[in-house]
């Protein structure tokens, strides 16, 4: 195969030599000027240009018809969403008409004015009137876009009253929510109490006290076991040991301002938590996410809802939104039906399996390999009766967090082999739990 | 200025060494840039031809990934691992824009013109010319050794940002491979200032008599505010690619915080990973200026020259090109609107780079006014350069779209940012780079290129290029992201697939046709037709140079300028154009 690509390549090669050497040899015969152009090329690249333009006007004119400044994502599922559509559909309109208007000059111009024996070019050097008008026009209109674009701006960026406090939360490769509970407040939470049933590093006063029991203890046993073994182990072992006690002993000393940021509210406030792996909407309720990141920069995208963030470690941002349209309605929509019927169709031949119409969380920052299959699915539903019940199912679930030391102390069925594998921080998490 | 004379030009026998490797002269260096810059072109097409095969087609394997890859970017399965997906990526990005763009675009036609054109013996320090030369190789050879270690070059994009381009943890290739991104980057940053620096001064000090500012052609203005942008904005990035090499090997935590990973929590608490987007793109868009401006110049200079008419409203460019390089420094929010900037700042960087459109629209429109009542030749590089306003319009429109934050909203980081870009550096600069080597080829080599290869490669990139990047718009209205693997995890993408297979097909074809300009550049090298002085009949210094080309430049005294470089069919006089060192004729006053 290399082979036969290298012989390929050769033979274009030693084709397109022997081309120019005939090229070269007449044009030599002719005693051509090679700078200069001739008639015939002029002729040439003059259709050529008109030829292009053509398609060029064509191809973007049904593209633009074909695909829409939306292709497949259907009318927006949320509020604010409609204003950007809209003012996406301003825009388009302004855009388009420069975009026809400028390249129809500039080719026009350039096929007009194309070489001509005997022509001389006028010489026409500035023109101050003109050079105004295209200073102001476009100042002109691009203030209008400006104006357009920060209205709309400031009413996006702008938290509305009495919305729904969700926690986005990121990690390689996927996405945890986490719905503030009864009192619209999340609870305290900080990665370095991250484990395995504690995904997003909820704080409660009670984990803190176990915690700082646990990490005593450790370190107390493998000084112990320096003391008594230090003699026999190997050295890079032993210093492995001293390390991971120093890295305690530091843990330790990081506890203390999670200590004294926590009170008695916001233990009640983490306590009502819940943590999900799909987002549950009610149609028609305000929303204020709130996005987190455990490792690197993750960005959720919500595509059908026209709304991004980024997830920074380190860090909240926050995005606000009401969604509009359920799943359900959206599933009903004859763009929708159409689109999924192509679709599916496809995927049939594809041996895929067939979809439905699902709303999406998508990451859009790239963040490690599996960048491309971070998602989380989202469920608008239509009235709060149908989020309620979901939502007593998800606190009954495993899934809530196992808030340590406050929580009762979950039944034997709740420390399964999957926490207890792993690493050693899991084992201690295990250990709480007992 | 005057003061070199006509023996040193000739009687200068060189060896090898100090002729072909370590020139001190410009034309040479520039030379020297180019071929470096068209080597590391092909390395980044090939790599995004390979990337583009994956994303047309997933889960099928091909040889050709194989053959130019090996076997550790690839799966058991044969397939191209998502790791190395990216790695490929970030390394395509990095080479377009820096290596290809910065280096090879300033450094080939900067380092040429310069002296050619405003008159100079030579640059202002050769010595520093040829260390810049020196620095850029060695910068290219480590980018390059970094595609083959184990660990794989870096992947975190061309803007690594951090804590992904910090944390072998979270990507193999933020180890080595990072830290070998950053020593390239470092060197490469050391050779653009040393290369600024000695244009500016250059531009400054070595005008010949009579080179008034207000007398240089397009080209100087552009390369000079081009060296400027440089030199005020790389050592910002400089210092961010330092504290991002601390970050990852010293232990600071200028980036980090907050980051649990590989089941522990780091220590470092109280960075920002913002912080390096800022310090990023307060060069990272400065940066796409000094990639279009040396276009935007070297365009000017043929479109007049072709048009056979003075470039409509020099002033008025030059005051473009001032504008345009004031305003990229205050620009650089809005590559940031939603990591979370309060919304108020947000809203000042809409407005601040919109304001850039402006003076844009005016280059523009002043192209366009050339253009009209000329005689237009097309030559090859006449006809790149017609592409260059083309897609200039084009990818500047939908530069208005992202800078809008509300809109910026839904299509940040998707396609459609990949396809603006791309369309104004992928397409504009890359032709406005094609076409000055057509234009200056007899310059460097004594030779003309031929013209009729020139035409197949001109039509064949015009089209493909447009095919690949126009239909990209829609992925990304789609909500397709960019730097992903595949679109198969998204049942919702499903229908764009035909439309990424289209792009792939017409960006093999865009890789195929580069092929004739290679073919045609060194052939043309050695067997082109031998140019007369002044082919394309033009104004400038540079043609008046003898064809064969000397150290020193002119063999005599230096040429003194009597007039601006534009006077294309100047009603006083026969021909239709007058060059700069003509005299005025008696009456006539000087543009
Ligand atoms: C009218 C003029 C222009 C405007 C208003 C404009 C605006 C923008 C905006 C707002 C973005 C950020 C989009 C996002 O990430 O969501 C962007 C991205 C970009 N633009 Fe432009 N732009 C203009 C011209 C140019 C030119 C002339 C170039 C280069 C020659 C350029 C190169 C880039 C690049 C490289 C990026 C993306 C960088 C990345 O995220 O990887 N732009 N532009
Ligand atoms: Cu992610
Ligand atoms: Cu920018």
């Amino acid at each position: 195969m290399k082979f036969l690509i290298v012989l390929v390549i050769v033979l274009v090669i030693v084709a397109l030599a022997q081309l120019m050497k005939v090229y070269e040899l007449s044009s030599k015969l002719r005693n051509k000027d090679e700078a200069d152009v001739t008639p015939g090329e002029t002729k040439f690249n003059a259709g050529m240009l008109l030829v292009f333009y053509i398609t060029l006007m064509i191809s973007s004119t049904w593209m633009f018809f074909h695909y829409g400044p939306r292709p497949g994502l259907g009318v927006s599922a949320s509020e604010h969403g409609n204003d950007i559509d809209f003012l996406y559909d301003a825009n388009w309109i302004i855009l388009l008409i420069v975009f026809y208007l400028t390249q129809t000059l500039l080719f026009v111009f350039a096929i007009k004015y194309q070489k001509k024996k005997g022509r001389k070019a006028v010489f026409f050097a500035h023109s101050t009137k003109l050079e105004l008008v295209w200073t102001i026009i476009p100042a002109v209109t691009l203030a209008g876009i400006i104006i357009g674009g920060l209205l709309v701006w400031n009413k996006i960026t702008t938290p509305k009253e009495n919305s729904t406090v969700i926690e986005i939360y990121a990690q390689q490769f996927g996405w945890n929510a986490r719905y503030a509970g009864e009192d619209n407040t999340l609870g305290n939470s900080d990665f370095k109490v991250i484990e395995t049933n504690n995904p997003l590093g909820v704080v409660t006063s009670g984990l803190i006290d176990t915690k700082e029991e646990l990490w005593k203890e450790e370190i107390e046993k493998i000084k112990k076991e320096i003391e008594e073994n230090g003699d026999l182990t190997p050295d890079d072992k032993l210093a492995e040991m001293k390390e991971k006690v120093e890295r305690l002993e530091r843990q330790l000393i990081r506890l203390a301002p999670l200590r004294r940021a926590q009170t008695p509210e916001t233990d009640k406030a983490a306590n009502d938590d819940v943590i999900v792996k799909e987002l549950y909407l009610v149609k028609g309720q305000d929303y204020e996410f709130k996005f987190r990141s455990r490792d690197v920069i993750h960005s959720a995208l919500f595509p059908h809802f026209r709304a991004q963030m980024n997830c920074v470690p380190g860090m909240e941002t926050r995005f606000s939104f009401k969604p509009t349209i359920s799943t359900a309605e959206m599933r009903k929509m004859p763009d929708v039906i159409a689109q999924y019927e192509k679709t599916n169709e496809q995927r049939v031949l594809d041996g895929k399996e067939e979809v439905e119409f699902n709303y999406v969380l998508l990451c859009n920052k790239i963040c490690g390999s599996s960048h491309y299959n971070m998602q989380m699915n989202i469920i608008v539903v239509d009235t709060q009766e149908e989020f309620d019940v979901w939502y007593a199912e998800q606190k009954k679930s495993k899934s809530f967090p196992v808030l340590v030391g406050l929580e009762e102390p979950k039944s034997e069925e709740n420390t399964t082999e999957e926490v207890i594998v792993e690493t050693v921080v899991d084992s201690t998490a295990v250990a709480i739990v007992q | 200025m005057g003061a070199h004379t006509h023996e040193e030009g000739h009687h200068h026998h060189e060896s090898f060494i100090t002729k072909y490797l370590f020139s001190q002269d410009h034309k040479m260096i520039s030379k020297q840039f180019l071929i470096t810059a068209m080597v590391m072109g092909v390395v980044a097409v090939i790599l995004s031809v390979l990337f583009r095969m994956q994303i047309a087609w997933p889960n099928e394997q091909f040889e050709a990934m194989k053959f130019f890859l090996g076997d550790s970017y690839l799966s058991e399965d044969g397939l191209l691992k998502p790791d190395r997906y990216l790695a490929i990526v970030t390394i395509h990005g990095t080479i377009m824009v820096f290596f290809v763009l910065t280096g090879g675009l300033s450094g080939t036609f900067s380092n040429l013109l310069i002296p050619l054109q405003i008159g100079a013996r030579d640059m202002a320090s050769g010595l520093l010319n040829m260390l810049s030369f020196w620095l850029f190789f060695l910068s290219s050879a480590i980018m390059l050794y970094s595609l083959m270690v184990e660990s794989g070059p870096a992947s975190a994009g061309w803007t690594v940002y951090p804590p992904l381009s910090i944390l072998e943890k979270a990507i193999p290739g933020s180890g080595t491979g990072m830290t070998l991104w950053l020593l390239s980057m470092t060197l490469f940053i050391a050779s653009s200032l040393l290369g600024a620096l000695n244009y500016i001064v250059t531009i400054l000090n070595l005008r010949t008599i009579g080179m008034k500012m207000t007398r240089l052609p397009l080209t100087i203005w552009a390369f000079f505010v081009t060296a400027i942008l440089g030199v005020l904005s790389f050592p910002v990035l400089v210092s961010a690619v330092l504290l991002l090499l601390m970050d990852k090997s010293f232990g600071t935590s200028f980036y980090l915080s907050d980051i649990f990973i590989g089941g522990e929590a780091l220590d470092a608490s109280g960075g920002s990973p913002i912080l390096y987007q800022h310090l990023f793109w307060f060069l990272g868009h400065p940066e796409v200026y000094i990639v279009l401006l040396p276009a935007l110049g070297i365009t000017s200079e043929i479109v007049s020259t072709n048009a056979r008419k003075p470039i409509f409203g020099y002033r008025a460019m030059i005051g473009s090109i001032l504008a345009i390089g004031f305003l990229s420094f205050i620009v650089w929010g809005h590559h940031m609107f939603i990591t979370g900037m309060n919304p108020f700042i947000g809203g000042i960087f809409v407005f601040t780079t919109l304001l850039i459109a402006i003076p844009s629209a005016v280059k523009a429109f002043n192209y366009i006014t050339t253009l009209w009542k000329g005689n237009i030749h097309y030559t090859p590089g006449m006809l790149f350069s017609i592409g260059l306003v083309s897609t200039f319009i084009t990818g500047g429109l939908t530069g208005i779209i992202l800078a809008d934050a509300t809109l910026d909203i839904p299509v940040h980081d998707t396609y459609f940012v990949v396809a603006h870009f791309h369309i104004v550096m992928g397409l504009s600069a890359i032709f406005g780079m094609f076409a000055g080597v057509y234009h200056w080829f007899p310059k460097m080599y004594g030779r003309l290129m031929n013209k009729k290869l020139g035409y197949a490669h001109f039509w064949m990139t015009l089209v493909s290029g447009y095919g690949v990047f126009f239909p990209m718009h829609f992925v990304g209205l789609a909500g397709a992201p960019r730097r992903y693997y595949s679109n198969t995890e998204f049942a919702f993408l499903d229908h764009i697939q035909d439309l990424n297979e289209v792009i792939t097909i017409f960006a093999i074809i865009g890789g195929i046709a580069q092929l004739i300009f290679f073919y045609n550049f060194f052939h043309s090298m050695y067997h082109g037709r031998v140019t007369t002085q002044n082919p394309w009949k033009s104004n400038t210094l540079e043609w008046t140079t003898p064809v064969k080309p000397i150290h020193g430049n002119w063999p005599g005294a230096l040429p003194v300028v009597h007039r601006w470089p534009y006077d294309y069919s100047n009603p006083d006089h026969e021909e239709d154009f007058v060059p700069q060192n003509v005299p005025l004729k008696e009456g006539e006053h000087s543009h």
